[in-house]
């Protein structure tokens, strides 16, 4: 299991999978259209963005795609930003 | 020693040399060196050294995108080299003059550089419409291999490396090495995501560098004179020298290679002729359409990346375009967006549906059909084009010149907006009406 931190809020999910995955398994509500488990991520369809920040420090931020990263451990995003959604 | 690297064996009075003449004119002398005398290693130290950066546009260090690929006797093989030769950036053409100018240059290049990266296969990928120089660039490479400069144990040596040319269908993005990389691959021209980056996992999934040819054109001199002549080649930090050019309403339009951070005003005067009569400058691109605008108050600023750089542009492949003060500026920023709009690989949303609606946008402004929804748009545009939002650099080059555009000259866009004259009694309906016919 990874923990990752959502919004400020931390969530344990399972191990390999990337953002989106393991955001929608959470119950989170993120939107996407060209990612589907049995096909792969592609990042195509640039829904699925998120903000990442490096650390509690970090205000800015940068657009990555969900499906395109990884769920890795300490992971901090938001999906509330203003400018994600 | 030579102050012009790139151009001293290019006169444009007679036909590229051959390689006999080629050779004597001290051609594939650095083939010589590195393959009897260096090391790998030591060749890699030199353009380290040199503080050469990549020709492209990017201006990525070449030693340290290099120095990237594995290397030694465990490494993946076969690697490759690819000369990115696909030269479509609007307003850009010398890497056509080195090409068509002296073939054997290139060639030479590819293989010092195949050496120092211990390649095994180079491509060069070379855009479609230029026929005259893949003609030249083939009749090279056989003449290179009848000689044993290519093929198996070249020089004697142990290292064997093949090259090939390779003519594009002509996409704009197969500049861009990934998507270039495919292409060679017999797919279709979308660019891949990084990481994994193309020095280790690139052509059919081998260590592959992918540089522009002006950068592969530097290798022989640099190997010949080193990492010290090369630098003092240069006006300012950014070593070597570049190949500029300036197209536009100038009275001499052309391509030339001069030291390193030559200041845009000496380009243009000195050597571009000035502006044509009657002609005042406005606005310039320096380094091709995707670079964006600088303004007649930065022609002192050395053309060199780091300089132009500070001023929230890029040099890009150097050649730039002159914009004048009679040209209709939204309709040649129109031009410049319906291209990046055609060229969109259409693989990723916000650019294949966002730069036709910028086209669309800038279409109706020039109509002076516009209204204040379309410049909102525009300004959206850039934020929402930009650089992460998609998938690669391709619709945020396209913003940089809009960017800048909006930023510097506001009014031109302003100019063109309609306002919807106000509507007396039912204004709702008459809206409607409007719409149905």
């Amino acid at each position: 299991m990874a923990k990752i931190i959502v919004d400020g809020k931390e969530y344990q999910v399972a191990d390999g999978n990337n953002l989106l995955h393991a955001c929608l398994s959470q119950g989170l509500n993120l939107p996407y259209f060209c990612w589907h488990p049995a096909m792969g991520s592609v990042g195509a369809c640039r829904q699925c963005a998120v903000k990442r920040f490096k650390d509690e420090k970090d205000g800015r931020g940068e657009i990555v795609m969900a499906c395109m990263t990884p769920a890795d451990e300490g992971v901090r995003i938001s999906i509330d930003d203003p400018e994600a959604r | 020693m030579t102050e012009k690297p790139l151009t001293r064996h290019i006169d444009p009075s007679r036909p590229p040399f051959d390689l006999a003449q080629y050779e004597k004119a001290g051609g594939y002398s650095a083939l010589g060196k590195v393959i009897r005398d260096m090391t790998p290693a030591a060749c890699l130290q030199v353009l380290k050294d040199s503080g050469l950066r990549g020709r492209g546009g990017a201006g990525f260090p070449t030693g340290m995108k290099w120095s990237f690929v594995p290397m030694g006797a465990d490494a993946p093989r076969p690697k490759y080299i690819v000369a990115n030769a696909d030269e479509m950036e609007p307003g850009t053409f010398k890497d056509r003059l080195l090409m068509e100018g002296c073939p054997h240059l290139l060639v030479e290049g590819m293989i010092v550089g195949g050496y120092i990266l211990q390649a095994d296969v180079g491509y060069i990928f070379i855009r479609g419409e230029y026929v005259e120089a893949a003609r030249l660039l083939n009749r090279a490479i056989a003449e290179c291999r009848e000689k044993g400069f290519l093929g198996n144990n070249i020089l004697g040596g142990d290292w064997s490396f093949e090259l090939h040319v390779h003519t594009s269908a002509g996409r704009y993005i197969c500049g861009e090495e990934t998507a270039l990389l495919n292409s060679l691959e017999g797919k279709r021209a979308t660019p891949r995501a990084k990481p994994p980056f193309p020095q280790v996992s690139g052509l059919w999934g081998k260590p592959t560098i992918v540089n522009n040819v002006e950068t592969l054109c530097n290798l022989p001199a640099l190997i010949d004179y080193g990492a010290e002549w090369f630098k003092q080649l240069s006006l300012t930090e950014d070593a070597g020298t570049k190949l500029y050019g300036v197209s536009g309403r100038v009275k001499n339009p052309g391509c030339w290679e001069l030291p390193m951070g030559t200041p845009m005003r000496e380009l243009l005067q000195e050597y571009a002729g000035g502006m044509c009569d009657g002609y005042g400058l406005k606005t310039f691109l320096p380094g091709g359409a995707s670079t964006p605008l600088l303004l007649p108050e930065h022609l002192d600023t050395p053309m060199d990346y780091t300089h132009i750089g500070k001023l929230g542009s890029r040099l890009g492949t150097g050649t730039a375009i002159v914009i004048d003060d009679q040209v209709d500026f939204i309709g040649a920023m129109k031009n410049l967006e319906h291209f990046f709009a055609q060229e969109s690989c259409g693989f990723c949303t916000p650019c294949r549906d966002g730069l036709p609606w910028v086209e669309k946008a800038l279409g109706r402004l020039q109509q002076r059909r516009g209204q204040r929804t379309d410049l909102e748009w525009l300004q959206r545009a850039t934020w929402m084009l930009n650089m992460g939002n998609t998938f690669c650099a391709h619709a945020p080059g396209a913003m940089g010149p809009l960017e800048s555009a909006l930023k510097y000259f506001p009014e031109e866009f302003a100019s063109r907006v309609v306002e919807p004259k106000p509507q007396p009694g039912n204004s709702q309906g008459k809206a409607a009406a409007s719409t149905s016919t």
